[in-house]
């Protein structure tokens, strides 16, 4: 068994799970706080990557982010070389698989704050910014933390937008999932089945990570 | 009420002028809430029953909500005022709101939970001595290092309290803060309400449908009804009223009492 898709997944995960905070928990306070038409458009908008095929998916990252693109143009002018099929490719396919875990669970999570004790923050003189990060947020890292663990899962065991957009170049986007694959087709049962065994271990200790996250909060409420 | 035989302190002294006109549709219903409220240093009561606009007009002169049609100012500091397009925000107005939850920070300690509302310019030591004063003013010091999960009712009111009082507000709103207490604990925090308001001098709202806090408290009283304020006046002029809910009832009670007393047959007979 290779090591380097194992390390190549860890990394992207990690780099991916780090984006969606900062993007996914963006959102999710803009969705959780106003009231906007096409609220619940834009919801469904940013969670679709959980029930859209990967193909979908990755046709519109081509489309979008392919060479041709207008963004791809620019990407490439600011860092000299393309999205697509570079490790780059692979961040982007882990965030938009696991962006919407992210965005749901910190959505419910901020929503379910009582929303007196940021207005209890507002009359303390705390500004809308330092009561959302001293209050809102605080009560509703439970549920942050368990999207983020659920979206690092997502991003180690992402194949399908993967395969579209970041190619399965073996040694540079080749993932673990993607080797697993490679090693099936090739008839290297064995190495596959280490690999199967530790992607199995990992997505399995996250979620019971998660239960016993959101368990323990239960038991507060 | 005369202020001038109160000692001068910040930002005391000064009157709350309130002119609110809200309009709220729910499911076939409309609520309407109009008032022109002036509100002199000192506890003024809203009195009335659920439903007829006591919370409404807190929150208008919290900032918490916006009147469609207003006018509120402090002295001569306005806060808001819809013709000119003026809306001082929530946490420039210096206001202490005791929510009738009490909404206390369940993941900050008591000690935390006080030192929310003080200046952060002020090192973080003078912060903490200050929030523990206050506590201990109210009797709960031991709280200070204990979450709110911890705290009984009365423990939870009286460090609610203190969060209020500790940041020297300029007005003072209270929403039926002590509804969960028993009859002794109400009367205790009540004095510790008035002593403090005697102290820093501002104009005091508080929100109940409870009569005997409304009369111990209360140096004027406002009577609200269906979102308008029906009677105005001192504790006696407004409770003393024939229309007393209070009374009205002991006579009821009387009156019952009298039905026990009166022997069956002649109740028979009539």
């Amino acid at each position: 068994m290779e090591w380097y898709p194992l390390q190549l997944s860890l990394e992207v995960a990690l780099i991916a799970t780090m984006i969606s905070l900062f993007v996914g928990v963006g959102i999710a306070a803009a969705l959780a706080a106003w009231r906007f038409p096409g609220r619940e458009l834009v919801d469904a908008l940013v969670t679709a990557p959980l029930v859209l095929p990967p193909t979908v998916l990755g046709y519109y990252v081509l489309v979008c982010l392919g060479r041709d693109s207008a963004f791809g143009h620019f990407w490439e002018w600011l860092t000299g070389g393309p999205i697509v099929f570079t490790v780059t490719g692979c961040v982007v396919a882990a965030v938009i698989g696991g962006l919407p875990m992210v965005i749901k669970s910190s959505r419910t999570a901020l929503e379910s704050v009582d929303p007196n004790l940021v207005k209890a923050a507002r009359t303390l003189g705390a500004g809308p910014a330092r009561a959302f990060f001293t209050v809102k947020l605080p009560l509703a890292a439970h549920g942050v933390v368990a999207g983020l663990m659920l979206s690092f899962a997502k991003g180690l065991g992402e194949f399908g937008i993967t395969l579209m957009i970041a190619g399965d170049i073996p040694g540079q986007t080749q993932t673990a999932p993607l080797y697993i694959y490679d090693a099936i087709q090739a008839q290297k049962d064995a190495q596959a089945s280490g690999m199967v065994a530790v992607l199995t271990a990992t997505g399995i200790a996250i979620l019971y990570g998660v239960n016993r996250l959101t368990q323990r909060n239960n038991d507060h409420q | 009420m005369t202020t001038s035989e109160r000692p001068p302190s910040r930002g005391g002294g000064a009157t709350l002028h309130c002119r609110a006109r809200i309009t709220r549709r729910g499911r076939g219903h409309e609520f309407h809430l109009d008032v022109d409220l002036e509100l002199a240093p000192g506890i003024t009561i809203l009195f009335g029953p659920s439903g007829s606009g006591k919370s409404t007009t807190l929150q208008c002169i919290a900032g918490l909500a916006s009147p469609d049609d207003g006018y509120i100012a402090l002295g001569d500091e306005v806060w808001f005022d819809s013709r000119r397009k003026i809306h001082l925000a929530v946490h420039r107005r210096h206001i202490a709101y005791v929510f009738q939850s009490l909404a206390l920070f369940p993941h900050l300690t008591g000690c935390h939970n006080v030192a929310y509302g003080l200046s952060r310019s002020m090192p973080r030591a003078e912060r903490r001595d200050i929030a523990v004063a206050k506590l201990e003013h109210l009797g709960v010091g031991h709280l200070a290092d204990r979450k709110p999960p911890t705290f009984s009712g009365g423990e939870a009111q009286r460090v609610a309290l203190a969060r209020a009082l500790a940041m020297n507000p300029r007005v003072i709103l209270l929403d039926e803060p002590f509804s969960a207490l028993d009859r002794d604990l109400r009367i205790q925090l009540a004095t510790v309400v008035r002593q403090l308001v005697d102290e820093i001098d501002v104009p005091l709202i508080q929100v109940t449908h409870n009569h005997g806090e409304a009369r111990a408290l209360g140096d004027h009283i406002l009577r609200m009804k269906d979102g308008k304020v029906v009677q105005s006046g001192t504790t006696d002029e407004v409770l003393g009223d024939p229309r007393d809910i209070l009374e009205a009832r002991t006579r009821a009670r009387n009156a019952f009492d009298d039905i026990g007393k009166t022997p069956m047959p002649e109740l028979r007979r009539k």
